[in-house]
This record gives C-alpha cells, structure tokens and sequence, in this order.
C-alpha cells in the first residue's frame, strides 16, 4: 500500500497541513470558480465536465482520508447548492472516487498517470450517467450515453493539466 | 488510544457522516423555500465572488471577442484598403482619360473648325520655371513643323514655335519676356504689344496712358505681326496701373490658356479662316 507508505513518510516528516489547506481550499475554490464560470459555459455539451473530479482524484490520493471526505462532502455541497438540484449527487461521486481510490490502491500503482485519468473518467461516467437517468429517465438513453461519453472522454483528456499542479503545491516535485 | 475512545471516535464519524449524507438527501424531497442557513452561507460567502469572477470572464470574453472581431476588421480594412488604393488610381486614369479626351475633343473642334491643316502635339517638356518660357512638344521637321508657326491650346493662343528638330519643335509661349504678339483689346480696338511678364502673366506694352482699358477686357491677336491670325483670344486685363507722368500704363494680362499645366497643343501649319467661335466676338462666353 503505496499511499500508506507515504502516508506514513509524510506523518514522519510532519504532514503539510498548510499546503493541504492551499490545496483543500484555494485550489479548490479556484478550479470551482473556473468551472463555474468558464466550462459549464461552453457551448458544448461534451465540454461542460465537473473540474472538481480530478481534484477528488488527488486529494484521494494524497490526502488523509478524513481529510478527503471532508473535502468531497464540502466541495459536493457547494456544488449541490449552486446546482440547486440533484443534491448530494456530486458528493456521492466523489465520495465513490474516494473509496474506489482506497480499495485499489493496495492493487495498483495509484502514482500512474492512466490510474487516476481512468478514475476521474470512472467518476465523470457515474455521475453523469445517474444525473441524466434522474433528470431525463430512460427515454434518451441514445443522447444520455453519446454526451456522456463525451463528457468522460473530455474529463479524462484535461484531468492531467487539472491535477499536475496539486503535487506542485504539496511540494512533491519529483513525483 | 484505548479501544473504546477509538471506537466511540469510530461511531462519531459515522453518525456525523450519516447525518450529513441524510441533510444533504433530503435537500431532494424539501417543496421550494428558503435556502436553509447552510446553503445561504455558501451562497452568500461564494456568489459575490463568482459573480466578479464572472464579470471578469465577460470581460475577457468581449475583449477576446472583440481582439477577434478586430482582427477580422483590421483584415477588411486592408483587403479595402488595397480595393480603395487600385479603385482610386483606376479613378484618376479614368478621369485622366476623361479629361484628356475633353481637351483632345476641343482641340479637334478647334482643328475641324479650322478647316486648316494642323499638327497634334504633345507637351513633352515645360520649362516654364527658368528664365526662358518654353516647352517642348513631339513634333517636328518630319511633321512639318516650322519655326514661327503659331500653337494653340483649347482655349486661345500658346505662343509659337521657336526650334524645330527632326521630331520635337520648341515653343516660346507668351509668358516669355522676349515674346511678343501684336494684340488689340476686344472691347474698344485698342493696340499694343503683348509680352511675358513673370511664370503666369504677361503685359500689354506701348498703350498710351489716354487709352481706355480696364480690368476684365479680352486681349486678342491683331493678325498684323505675320505670326497669328487676327481675332484670336490671348489674355484677360488683370490690372491696369496708370502713371500720370509715364507715356504709357502698365496692363497686366493673365492668358486664357493656363500654360502650367498645358498638355496637348495644336501648331497650325497655314494661317486660316478662322471661324465665328474662335474669334473675338464670342471671347466673352
């Protein structure tokens, strides 16, 4: 279990609470903002992806898990709210990263690029699909699984510009 | 830690986990109020920030928009430009041509209306700024052009030629201080000489201060100097300076031909009978 090991090195060198804190609010808030205000505005459907799900992706990876729970029930909140609808949908998803994240990690090599890529479109998909089954039931199903594949496709495409500078922040340079 | 407090730890998680999953689910079945204190707190800590950020985004997107549009105009504006600049210079060869064929059209007239034989020339140099007020025309011995043939522009008389050589003929105009055509003024047969005076005038010379001559009389050829036909338009009396102690006064005249920008001529090659239109009687018109 790699991110035990690390957990456990961080823990003897003193964890970064501070940068945790850069990463837990202010980069969060700023990839929030961006999605808010730029990607959920772009004219195309495919394009309008949760930004937030690649953030999950690390902080499940790097944080303490209470830390990460915390951090999906907060950022899952806010979303809900500003959402007005579906509440508790982005929680659950990124709560699923979570634990998904937890359960493979002892199998898999979690610092792989293509690992936390095919969470974040594991993540992107569950979400998406449950959000068009409750908002649109099975009527559309054809338009539902073409939009999310989109969706996921283009997740999985900017997740690694969305996640590389998370280790930048929790000074993990050469990782 | 002893057991027990990790376990209540472990319950406590749980039930604060639990709790909040079931606020957070039951946000789905609440009818449409007012947000509860939570999401007000959210809305109100994080609106006001989203809202300038938004704003800025705007912002951005006008300013790249309009970049956008800008550089699609700024390319418009050179393709029209470029348009503009081949249709301008199309314009002026065109109303180059236009003019040119109107000259070309009264000289014709003029030449038609001579019922002489006459040569077409072109001004190639004008040498009007030296002392000497000249031109060069392309015509010459080959044409049958000679010296002291008289040369007409549309609108009265040029002067005559000086030189001739095998193709080009030069021609003194009557702005040049040593020209001279015996001219009468139209309106009561006065007499004199007229001569250049300085680039754009000349002077009517040897008219007796008694003589009545006044500014806006038509000075025209008197046909008695051997060179021009009578009755052929040479200048209007700018100004009239009369001296009592002085023989003579000193007339001004401007020629009717504006010889700066003269371009095509006419050398006559005989003297003619010259018609109504062309002589003094019409000059008024």
């Amino acid at each position: 279990m790699r991110s035990v090991a690390v957990g456990r090195l961080s823990e003897r060198e003193g964890r970064p609470w501070g940068k945790f804190l850069v990463v837990f609010f202010g980069y969060s808030l700023l990839l929030y903002v961006i999605g808010t205000v730029i990607v959920f505005r772009l004219p195309w459907m495919f394009t309008r992806v949760d930004l937030m799900m690649a953030v999950c992706v690390e902080v499940a990876g790097r944080f303490p898990l209470w830390l990460s729970i915390l951090w999906c029930f907060l950022w899952g909140y806010v979303s809900d709210v500003f959402q007005g609808r579906l509440w508790g949908l982005h929680g659950a998803a990124y709560l699923l990263v979570v634990y998904l994240h937890r359960l493979w990690s002892a199998q898999m090599d979690v610092w792989s690029l293509w690992y936390r890529v095919l969470l974040v479109g594991l993540g992107t998909a569950v979400q998406g699909v449950i959000a068009a089954m409750i908002v649109v039931g099975g009527s559309e199903m054809t338009g539902v699984v073409i939009t999310t594949v989109g969706q996921v496709l283009f997740s999985m495409m900017i997740s690694p510009f969305v996640m590389t500078p998370i280790p930048w922040i929790l000074g993990e340079k050469d990782r | 830690m002893p057991d027990w407090l990790r376990r209540v730890r472990l319950v406590a998680v749980v039930v604060i986990m639990g709790g909040a999953m079931l606020y957070v689910l039951s946000l789905n079945f609440r009818p449409p109020a007012q947000m509860d204190m939570l999401q007000r707190t959210v809305v109100e800590t994080l609106g006001p920030l989203l809202h300038v950020f938004r704003k800025a985004a705007q912002s951005m997107e006008k300013w790249v928009l309009g970049y956008a549009s800008l550089r699609h105009v700024q390319e418009e504006n050179e393709l029209l430009k470029k348009q503009r600049a081949f249709l301008e210079s199309e314009l002026v060869r065109y109303q180059e041509a236009f003019l040119e064929n109107q000259r070309l059209r009264r000289l014709l007239d003029f030449r038609d209306s001579l019922q002489v034989e006459t040569v077409a020339a072109e001004v190639v140099v004008q040498n009007a700024a030296g002392w000497s007020r000249t031109i060069i025309v392309n015509k010459g011995f080959r044409d049958g052009v000679q010296t002291d043939m008289p040369v007409f522009g549309d609108e009265g008389v040029v002067g005559y030629v000086l030189d001739v050589s095998e193709r080009y003929a030069r021609v003194l105009l009557l702005t040049d201080r040593d020209s001279a055509v015996d001219a009468l003024v139209q309106r009561n047969r006065v007499r004199g000489i007229l001569g250049g005076l300085d680039t754009d005038t000349c002077e009517l010379r040897y008219v007796r201060s008694n003589q009545d001559v006044r500014p806006g009389d038509l000075v025209v050829t008197s046909g008695k100097d051997g060179i021009f036909p009578e009755g052929l338009r040479l200048g209007v009396v700018k100004q009239v300076t009369k001296d009592p102690s002085a023989l003579f006064q000193q007339i001004v005249v401007v020629p009717t031909v504006q010889l700066s920008v003269l371009q095509e001529v006419l050398i006559l090659k005989s003297l003619p009978n010259f018609p109504v239109q062309w002589l003094e009687g019409t000059a008024k018109e």
